[in-house]
């Protein structure tokens, strides 16, 4: 594998300046915080939990800062997604996640949410051209919602 | 009935622990398996740290040889310590004509092992062709002023391609052999007065072809009814398709009932690509909320790549949302 040498020196050198300087997830505490039933109050734009929660909130045995939808949300929220659903639940019915996670779609979800720019969907503008580099560079990332389903549109092609 | 996205049902008689039961056709998420099934599944979090979830059906994906035989099940098992760590377990099997189709063993982990350090990921493992699929890890730390974050990410085509409905995916394309090991990192910076700067920097290596890297910044901000973001960021690859500048810019704007969106990409080619060095895409949105379920919006297009010298597309669209989420 030829990884870059750039590339471990990058990680190595995040890796520790977050270990050196890092003094900031909030200290936990045992009580379960239960909001299965639905966020008591409603929310708007991208929540950002330590807004209003205290320092020491736990859910479900984490800090609550680990579900701030920040900047990596969109990478990071599978990994979430496969351990705290009924967390998740919490906010976003099925329909929300099958709205970009799809079986057959025609639409795109950047079409589909084309008012909801600031969610930084991928596929945006004319995708044609651009799937052929971006599929080379990270097939694992197409295969995800394209491998098995929702390939319709692509196997007009890639029989 | 093969266009349905979804339709279940849900049981869960207790309200936040105790098992809960779903029939009809859902998405699985947990552990190795993000798949949609027409099926059912019961998932019990037997306490806060111990649970258990097992789902079984049938498949539904893209039919190329017909239904019969075709069987998918797995589960997930999980242990929680206290503060400290998730781990889990799972594993799914799938039958294809009653054949050996998918047969996959996860593990997944979340660790909090220093107050200001999360590290969470998987590893997945293919048990038909005997290897790993992927192994996929990110760390986390949010600070008071700043969140640095990073990943590791690897992944052997062959392995984790081999259950697949789309010829895209196929080692006849990708290359035989191949595998990308992905490493990352980036660093979020909120300047407060609803204004955000993040870097990122992302290294894609390959076992047989050419390395790229991919590294730039965002910034967005967001003042009353106004947001918008730009970004700009440098493919460095060492092939030619992989070498450009990618520049993206939104504006969006809301008045009363109304929403606008500007939003523009542009790709600047190092070489040109069927005689074009600059690609770009332009989209306008206008979008009328009628009710709260109710709204309707035209987009407006236009891009210029080495695809279509000039490509204009008008969409209309009419959307009743049936949940307030949406």
């Amino acid at each position: 594998m030829k990884t870059g040498r750039y590339e471990k020196y990058v990680f190595l050198m995040t890796f520790l300046s977050a270990l050196f300087f890092g003094n900031g997830i909030p200290e936990p505490h045992a009580e379960e915080l239960k909001i299965t039933g639905g966020h008591p109050i409603e929310l708007s734009g991208k929540p950002v939990c330590t807004e209003c929660h205290s320092s020491d909130t736990e859910v479900v045995m984490r800090p609550v800062a680990a579900f701030n939808h920040d900047s990596d949300w969109i990478a990071r929220h599978r990994f979430l997604a496969s351990k705290t659903a009924r967390l998740c639940d919490a906010c976003h019915h099925v329909s929300f996640c099958t709205s970009c996670h799809a079986y057959k779609e025609e639409l795109k979800p950047s079409d589909k949410h084309s008012d909801s720019p600031e969610r930084w969907l991928p596929h945006r503008g004319n995708y044609l051209f651009q799937h052929r580099i971006d599929g080379r560079l990270d097939p694992t990332s197409c295969f995800r919602c394209h491998g098995r389903q929702n390939n319709e549109v692509c196997r007009r092609c890639h029989k | 009935m093969d266009e349905l996205t979804y339709a279940f049902l849900t049981y869960a008689p207790f309200k936040d622990y105790g098992p809960a039961f779903k029939i009809g056709r859902y998405y699985v998420f947990g552990g190795v398996a993000a798949d949609q099934i027409d099926g059912v599944q019961s998932s019990w979090d037997i306490t806060t740290a111990t649970g258990v979830s097992v789902f079984g059906g049938r498949p539904v994906e893209t039919e190329l040889d017909g239904k019969r035989g075709d069987y998918i099940y797995g589960g997930r098992v999980f242990q929680r310590i206290e503060k400290k760590a998730e781990v889990g377990a799972s594993f799914l099997k799938e039958d294809d004509d009653g054949g050996r189709y998918r047969e996959e063993f996860g593990l997944d982990v979340w660790l909090l092992p220093i107050k200001n350090l999360e590290l969470q990921g998987h590893s997945f493992w293919n048990n038909i062709t005997k290897g790993w699929m992927e192994h996929s890890y990110t760390f986390r730390v949010p600070l008071q002023r700043v969140v640095i974050s990073g990943l590791y990410a690897r992944s052997d085509y062959r392995n984790a391609f081999s259950a697949r409905t789309l010829s895209a995916f196929s080692p006849d394309l990708l290359g035989q052999g191949e595998g990308l090991t992905k490493i990352g990192a980036s660093v979020e910076v909120p300047l407060g007065g609803g204004v955000s700067a993040s870097i990122n920097y992302t290294g894609y290596g390959y076992r047989k072809s050419g390395d790229a890297r991919y590294y730039g910044g965002t910034a967005t901000a967001e003042w009353q009814s106004l947001s918008g973001g730009i970004s700009i960021h440098r493919m460095d690859g060492e092939v030619e398709r992989l070498r450009y500048l990618e520049l993206r810019a939104y504006v969006k704007k809301s008045f009363r009932r109304m929403t606008f969106v500007m939003d523009a990409i542009n790709l600047r080619y190092e070489l040109p690509i069927s005689g074009l060095k600059d690609a770009y895409s332009i989209n306008g949105t206008a979008t009328y909320k009628i009710n709260n379920s109710l709204s309707a919006g035209v987009d407006i297009g236009y891009s210029k790549n080495p695809d279509f010298t000039n490509n204009a597309m008008v969409l209309m669209k009419l959307v009743y949302n049936f949940r307030k989420d949406l």
